[in-house]
């Protein structure tokens, strides 16, 4: 057995070069996407394990060990120094179409002891419309993405240049995706020589020896976890707002046992819809990786420590069982079910009611909802560029923000944007993106009285308004959270959900009711997404009126709304926040009348668009 | 002939170090502790012990002294604690979160329960102003005065002190953040501002923004405690040339100009060492690898920079404080990158078992469990204690004794029983995991500047750093170290030898596909005239020199890396801009491994650095031993032994002393250097030349690195 002090500076190392990975694909990035991380780095042993994934996205690194597996079943023996795999199948352990994996197969003297995997979403993977997310698309075919099932890229440490020709010819902005190609696979190969360096260090047999300890202290750690939450069974429900196709949405359910006294973790995600005619569908890696992810979330919310207190490996997961089913829509997929979102609205819907189910069993654990949907801020954009002949462009904007969920401890992450990223992107500089794109990001700032109210309150929602510059585009976006909205917990109350407004030339808005958008936009015109917001956590009267007064102060919420929705009367002139200050007796009585009238989730809250400033041209 | 001084005075945390040099030759360090309330009393007391190892009265030896470089702390602490100008943040409508939301990013994908981050300036505090400028700098929407005026009357109203103004696009088109300097100077007459196109001309509105308020902030307090320190400087005799102030460049500013830019000396400290680091290296006849990797090791923090082929590495990305949690400097600045980790690192054993060394600190009070002062978490400096590596009687050359049996007990109780070691086990463990995560830390930082540490020799500095370096440098690869008998005085020393520089920027944006000779030829006409114009204004004699870089990308990339451009190229035909690409690619390639000949490239940033080469003493005079070099001292060689642990085996370690010996001679591991302000632990393994100016320490078998992957035994 190999001691402590080791297995803890060799876990270490792999963290380490899981993390030069990550940073060699943030600098070389080609597009937007990947340069705001929509991306994660792996290291999976031999046998389909994950080992180390310090910083990855959480939707992302779940499947890391099933696509290594998968690679191993279908080539088997024929795997070689020299290979790399190109996978995106949504039906063989991948997260999504559009999340393309480069894997490296580690060799040292011989024996295939690692897999390095890169993953990213690329900026266009060649489906029928321009966008990498088919929320609508009937199934595969419909969706029109070119689907890589481990399919071998690099032979001998060069390019298949078959591969390469055909997504030239089915890829738009095909400069974008090669770079991105090359910065996936430059990581891959970056963790190659490291790992054969980390085994020449350590030796083989201690290198296979530490795989089987460490995974062994991770499952400790998570089984010691578990041990401190309450036991029990509580069953989680949401759903989807209605969506074309589907006019009741999709309700969505799961049964969690938490066995403290076993150290484990039993959520049953089979009482769910089949698959839907939608790119709705949950693949297998994103099915399993939000219930997990639910709990990892409850397992590390500390406020008092940025140190990771269960890992997020292969260990770990022993110790959450998830039940799933085939051609369910939170489940396994059947060809040619499209998979198209896996990664987003389903799985942060699953992630929500798991966080706010967990925080309904006690006080002090869990998480209320958080932001849903892809509102137009983190939309694809995409059009022709008159500074650059006229070339065609599409991206994906990271322009704004989403509000995360209260928790327990704090108020919610201001910069959430769903829960599969759990914060981890970046935000555009506004500066670039005008740069690059014939674009105008007018206004991007935090979104006035959105917040779900609470002891702790969810964070607010952002206010993006943007538009073309030259010549018509078109953004691509959906909305989930308009129906039904992201709820409280433990007496904490719904945020704002988002909303999708187009003003024209001479300042008219018109509210985009559309759950998908697929809008044009023209010169003059401008797109305002207004996201959706954290939910609150514990009641609302119980905050501390000086945070009230704080949020105030610093322009979250109005004065107005400090009062309906908080209780919290404030003095003063609200125009010019030094004057103001609690009335404490106010107070009092207003949160005493809450006893009989609890505040309206939508209490006060100043709805007001912005004012067409833009148009004041020059 | 009287002697003509310079004098270099690094104000730290803990210690305020002055470097004393002569017109020949480094004379020595000396160490006062660092008064906050006024840094003049702890900067007077090294002046004082300065003058004492001189023979000469303080006002003599100011009298005496030609050139005094100053570099302080004094703005990092400022920021770090808050306790700067009550500062307002103005800017384009629509944009009043820009210092907010930052780039966005955290680390910690499962922890929702972290407190989001703090902006530099309130949200209270943030004002828009309706205008805007678009990216070809045409104006979309004018400036709407009458507003303007009602904002900042309001901003006077609030009693505000000093106001960063960025407006977006102003790199471009600085007209409407001109307009409301003029604004300011008028409604609000007294309160200091930075206009963001003046203070970092870059793309990317947060950076931008960020250095803006940074520098409005510290403005009035920077301004007040350089003009006094130097106007008290001349009241005690010093009658030299203009007080030089320390930058983040590496370089020094006279204090008028760095009163305008005072965000230039945050974090400039740190800056100083590998300035340091490449003339010790350029001294050592042996030195064998062409880049060089500093470390810097104090009580809480293990600072990291990089020089390649003789120049510093420099970064974009200056964080204060943690990374997505703190604040981002946005100017170019020496690449320093720090650990929280050091001495006073606390060791933990967590529920599965695991040992973990550090975040957590137990500083200099109560300090380790050692020091006796009350602390109870075994420590870093306690386990190098426990291992034999320091003599208790002999701590800081005896300034301090230290508990070794109350060490042992902790390290035993908190670490050695948890995981079944003996109380040298469980220190062998701590040092272990400590140098590991220095070692990890060193790699992400090389890897990111596409360096690779078996091309480096290093140079170790700070009290802590000869501890554990030789088994970090040999896990790196690393052959050589050099340690320099001033290793406690890095910055200080690197004080000596830095040139009166500074850098200029403009954001214009080229694309080699369409390239706009006349825009970017009008471009680097700009900086060289701004150049010209810094170079010309310097009194001080000393070959003037400009270099030119830009920040590219491929096209359509979102990161740009830098690309030297050499003493002052122009663009005339495809030639040169063939020239340019293939300068790209290369080093595209020595970063990433990856690159795309051919390709076309975006450049978004140019800049300029101008320089007044200053004269340099030698490390030490050649004539070693005249009583010139403090550190170069004979005394009758006697070498004692005491039991150090190395591996988990106890071993007869000889024990050097400063004082025992002569120059040249060869030391081999394992043994222990005690010097006055350090101690070198050589490893079984490692030889040590002992030269007049420092050690070089050679590792056998650091090619294989395979020596410290040892596993501990376990005794239980």
């Amino acid at each position: 057995m190999l001691d402590r002090v080791t297995l803890g500076v060799m876990a270490n190392r792999l963290d380490s070069i899981t993390r030069e990975m990550t940073n060699t694909m943030v600098r070389t990035a080609r597009s937007t996407t990947m340069a705001a991380k929509d991306f994660s780095t792996s290291i999976v042993s031999a046998e389909g394990e994950m080992v180390s994934a310090p910083e990855g996205i959480p939707v992302h690194v779940y499947g890391s060990g099933l696509i290594a597996q998968a690679m191993t079943e279908i080539h088997g023996s024929k795997i070689a120094p020299g290979d790399a795999y190109l996978t995106n199948d949504p039906y063989q352990g991948n997260s999504h179409a559009a999340d393309q994996t480069v894997m490296v197969p580690v060799f040292f003297d011989g024996e295939h002891v690692f897999t390095a995997v890169a993953k990213a979403h690329q900026a266009d993977i060649g489906n029928a419309k321009p966008t990498t997310y088919s929320p609508t698309a009937l199934d595969v075919y419909n969706e029109g993405a070119l689907i890589f099932p481990c399919v071998k890229v690099q032979n001998n440490y060069t390019d298949v240049a078959d591969i390469i020709r055909m997504c030239e010819r089915r890829i738009r902005a095909f400069d974008t995706w090669y770079g991105d190609y090359l910065a996936t696979l430059g990581a891959a190969r970056l963790a190659e020589r490291r790992l054969q360096e980390f085994c020449t260090v350590y030796g083989i047999d201690t290198v296979r020896e530490f795989i089987v300890e460490y995974l062994d202290y991770c499952e400790q750690m998570t089984a010691d976890a578990i041990a401190k939450l309450p036991a029990g069974r509580v069953i989680a429900e949401t759903a989807l707002d209605p969506f074309p196709r589907l006019p009741d949405g999709i309700p969505l359910k799961a049964t969690i046992d938490v066995l403290p006294d076993e150290g484990r973790v039993v959520v049953d995600l089979r009482d769910n819809p089949d698959c839907t005619p939608t790119g709705l569908n949950l693949t297998e890696s994103t099915s399993m990786n939000a219930a997990t992810t639910a709990i990892l979330m409850c397992l590390n919310s500390d406020p008092h420590t940025r140190d990771v207190i269960v890992p997020n490996n292969a260990g770990c997961y022993r110790r959450i069982e998830v039940l799933l089913r085939e051609n369910c829509v939170v489940g396994i997929p059947r060809h040619p079910a499209s998979a198209s979102v896996a990664t987003n609205t389903v799985v942060d819907r699953v992630v929500g009611m798991v966080l706010r189910a967990v925080a309904s069993m006690q006080e002090g654990i869990g998480a209320a909802h958080p932001c849903f949907g892809q509102p137009p801020y983190t939309g694809v954009a995409s059009g022709v560029d008159a500074r650059r002949d006229g070339a065609d462009y599409v991206f994906q904007l990271f322009s704004g923000t989403s509000g995360g969920p209260a928790t327990a401890h704090n108020d919610g992450w201001l910069q959430f944007t769903n829960t599969a990223g759990a914060g981890l992107e970046y935000v555009d500089s506004t500066e670039v993106i005008e740069q690059k794109y014939p674009i105008v990001v007018w206004e991007k700032i935090v979104r006035l009285d959105s917040e779900g109210a609470g002891r702790l309150r969810g964070a607010p929602g952002g206010l993006s308004v943007f538009g073309p510059r030259f010549d018509p585009m078109e953004i691509q976006y959906y909305l989930d959270a308009v129906v039904n909205r992201s709820l409280g917990a433990r007496g904490g109350l719904m945020s704002r959900g988002p909303e999708a407004w187009r003003i024209d030339a001479a300042g008219v808005p018109e509210q985009r009711t559309e759950t998908v958008g697929e809008v044009p936009v023209g010169v003059g015109e401008v797109i305002v997404s207004r996201s959706g917001a954290g939910a609150g956590y514990g009641p609302p009267a119980e905050r501390d009126p000086e945070r009230v007064l704080t949020d105030v102060i610093d322009g979250y919420i109005t004065v107005d709304r400090a009062r309906a929705a908080y209780g919290v009367v404030l003095t003063g002139d609200p125009a010019r926040w030094d004057t103001l200050a609690v009335d404490v007796d106010a107070t009092a009585a207003a949160r005493a009348a809450f006893t009989d009238s609890p505040p309206d989730d939508d209490a006060a809250r100043d709805t007001t668009l912005p004012e067409a400033w833009w148009l004041t041209a020059a | 002939m009287t002697p003509t001084y310079t004098i270099s005075v690094d104000t730290g945390g803990t210690f305020t170090d002055l470097v004393l040099a002569d017109q020949d030759q480094i004379i020595g360090l000396f160490k006062s502790s660092t008064t906050p309330e006024d840094l003049f009393v702890g900067i007077t007391g090294a002046i004082e012990k300065a003058a004492d190892h001189v023979g000469l009265t303080i006002a003599d030896l100011l009298a005496a002294t030609k050139v005094f470089v100053y570099s302080t702390t004094r703005s990092t602490n400022a920021i770090l604690t808050g306790n700067v100008a009550k500062t307002a943040f103005v800017t384009t409508r629509g944009n009043r979160d820009i210092l907010l939301y930052r780039e966005g990013g955290k680390d910690q994908p499962h922890n929702l329960a972290l407190p989001f981050k703090t902006p530099y300036v309130p949200r209270r505090l943030c004002f828009e102003i309706t205008e805007r400028v678009l990216a070809d700098g045409s104006v979309a929407v004018e400036l709407d005065e009458a507003a303007a005026r009602a904002t900042l009357e309001r901003i006077g109203e609030l009693e505000v002190e000093a106001i960063g103004v960025c407006l977006l696009w102003s790199i471009l088109n600085p007209e409407h953040e001109l307009r409301i300097g003029e604004l300011i100077e008028e409604i609000l007459p007294g309160v200091e501002y930075s206009l963001s196109h003046q203070v970092n001309r870059i793309v990317r509105e947060y950076r931008r923004a960020s250095s803006t308020v940074i520098d409005a902030s510290i403005k009035p307090l920077m301004r007040d405690h350089l003009n006094d320190l130097e106007s008290r400087l001349r009241g005690l005799g010093f009658n030299g040339d203009p007080l030089m102030v320390t930058h983040v460049s590496g370089g020094v500013m006279r204090t008028e100009q760095m009163c305008e830019r005072p965000i230039q000396t945050v974090d400039s400290g740190p800056a100083l060492a590998p300035v340091a680091g490449v003339v010790y290296a350029e001294a050592e006849p042996d030195a064998k690898a062409p880049d060089v990797l500093v470390v810097d090791t104090g009580g809480t923090s293990f600072d990291v920079s990089i020089a390649h082929e003789g120049t510093i590495l420099y970064t974009r990305e200056k964080w204060l404080g943690p990374k997505w949690y703190g604040h981002m400097t946005g100017l170019p600045a020496v690449d320093t990158q720090s650990l929280g980790a050091g001495g006073g690192s606390i060791a933990k054993v967590d529920a599965g078992g695991l040992l973990h060394v550090g975040p957590e600190s137990a500083g200099a009070d109560p300090g380790p469990v050692g020091y006796g002062k009350g602390g109870t978490e075994p420590t870093v400096t306690d386990a190098a204690l426990v291992l034999g590596y320091i003599d208790p009687n002999n701590f800081l050359g005896g300034a301090m004794t230290l508990d070794l049996e109350a060490a042992r007990a902790a390290m035993l109780e908190k670490v050695g029983e948890p995981l079944g070691l003996s109380a040298e086990g469980a220190a062998e463990a701590i040092l272990r995991v400590a140098s590991e995560s220095m070692r990890g830390f060193i790699t992400d930082m090389t890897v990111a500047q596409g360096r690779d540490p078996r091309q480096c020799m290093m140079i170790a500095g700070g009290g802590a750093a000869g501890l554990n370096i030789v088994r970090i440098a040999r896990d790196l690869g690393v052959k050589q170290i050099i340690i320099p008998k001033l290793a406690a005085g890095l910055s200080a020393t690197g004080g000596q030898f830095s040139d009166i520089s500074a850098t200029f920027s403009v954001g214009q944006y080229a694309n080699s596909a369409a390239f706009d000779y006349e825009k970017v030829n009008a471009t680097l006409t700009e900086l060289k005239t701004a150049l010209t114009d810094f170079l010309d204004h310097v009194d001080q004699p000393g070959e003037r020199k400009m270099r030119f870089v830009c920040e590219a990308r491929y096209d359509q990339q979102i990161w740009e890396i830098d690309v030297d451009l050499g003493e002052g190229r122009m663009f005339e035909s495809e030639d040169d801009v063939a020239w340019l690409m293939e300068r790209f690619d290369e080093a595209h390639l020595n970063l990433f491994a990856v690159n795309q000949p051919g390709f076309p490239i975006e450049i978004v940033t140019w800049r300029g650095e101008g320089r007044i080469i200053r004269p340099k003493p030698a490390l030490t005079s050649v004539d070693a031993g005249d009583g010139g070099a403090e550190v170069a001292a004979v005394a009758e060689a006697e070498v004692s032994t005491r039991t150090g642990w190395f591996g988990g085996e106890p071993m007869d370690t000889a024990v050097h002393r400063v004082e025992d010996m002569s120059a040249l001679t060869r030391i081999e591991g394992p043994a222990i250097i005690e010097e006055p302000t350090t101690t070198i632990v050589l490893d079984p393994g490692s030889v040590a030349q002992v030269r007049s100016t420092h050690y070089l320490v050679e590792i056998a078998g650091a090619d294989d690195a395979v020596v410290t992957a040892g596993t501990v035994g376990a005794e239980a």
